[in-house]
């Protein structure tokens, strides 16, 4: 059956505008994909930490919690060993890398209670931040950060 | 072969889409602010609610070095309560310590805190806390 010019050219039209069209939806819904991964990993990033520095501080370990030994370690006695000893249990329960650290800073002294080091010169990066109230008048600040694998950490 | 029809949906299909991209960075601006403030309400309850709870059961530690257990159990609690009172502004704080299958626990109601972020709050909450033998001294 003949078809004429005018027939023709209507049914390439046909074809460019499906074509244009999909090629539209396809990056319009590319773009939709990545706004919803955008927002996912931006709430994970900004949540994980800090849910990781709590879990650790509600970590029981025989003698009580990481924040109950922080705590009666800047009121009561010196409780270093066993603070070590239950972080490093609660990041080993939560299957992490040793490159972390536990840093408190006091009004009366700053300390590095997990990693077996006193004071540190490399720089660090913070992750989360936890301010804790003591009863012996004083207010602490627990800090949650890492040293990257490839840094060597320098000891004062 | 580019015909008028072709020129004109391929217009209105441009301008829609111009339309959609100026506003994208903006509804993607705005779910990321809504989330993170929602996150960080979350967050900001939670750890208060966790900074008063290990008040709590260090003022416990504490009071137990001053008076002995049980026998000056309600000077104890009377100390907790007293302490709280000064701490926070929130009154009424009752503490109960008591001794179940050779275990001491500490029970109070955690007071209500709001969110800095959004307009959110929690609720009072009783919690019952086990003590540790470490720190809870006894007589």
């Amino acid at each position: 059956m003949p078809v004429n010019k005018k027939g023709q050219g209507m049914i390439i039209d046909i074809i460019l505008l499906v074509l244009i069209s999909s090629i539209f939806f396809i990056f319009l819904s590319s773009q939709s994909t990545g706004q919803s991964m955008g927002i996912a990993t931006a709430r994970s990033q900004s949540t994980y930490s800090q849910h990781m520095l709590l879990s650790i501080l509600n970590y029981h370990n025989g003698s009580g919690t990481v924040a109950e030994l922080i705590g009666a370690d800047y009121c009561f006695e010196n409780m270093r060993s066993e603070i070590n000893s239950s972080v490093h249990n609660a990041f080993s329960s939560l299957d992490t890398k040793n490159s972390y650290f536990i840093f408190i800073y006091g009004n009366s002294s700053n300390k590095v209670v997990y990693n077996n080091v006193s004071c540190v010169k490399t720089e660090s990066i913070n992750l989360a931040t936890f301010n804790m109230s003591l009863p012996c008048q004083d207010n602490i600040i627990v800090s949650f950060g890492y040293w990257s694998k490839s840094q060597k950490v320098e000891i004062c | 072969m580019i015909t008028p029809i072709i020129f004109i949906v391929f217009l209105l299909i441009s301008v829609a889409f111009s339309f959609y991209v100026s506003d994208i960075d903006e509804r993607f601006s705005r779910g990321i602010l809504t989330s993170a403030l929602v996150d960080k309400s979350i967050s900001d309850i939670y750890e208060k609610q966790s900074d008063q709870i290990n008040f709590v059961k260090l003022t416990a530690y504490n009071c137990s070095l001053s008076y002995c257990y049980p026998n000056a159990e309600t000077i104890i609690e009377n100390c907790i309560n007293n302490n709280l009172n000064a701490k926070y502004d929130d009154t009424g704080w009752y503490a109960d310590i008591y001794n179940k299958t050779g275990n001491y626990y500490l029970k109070f109601r955690i007071g209500s805190f709001n969110a800095t972020s959004i307009n959110m709050s929690s609720n009072r909450v009783q919690i019952e806390s086990i003590l540790s033998k470490d720190f809870f001294k006894i007589c």
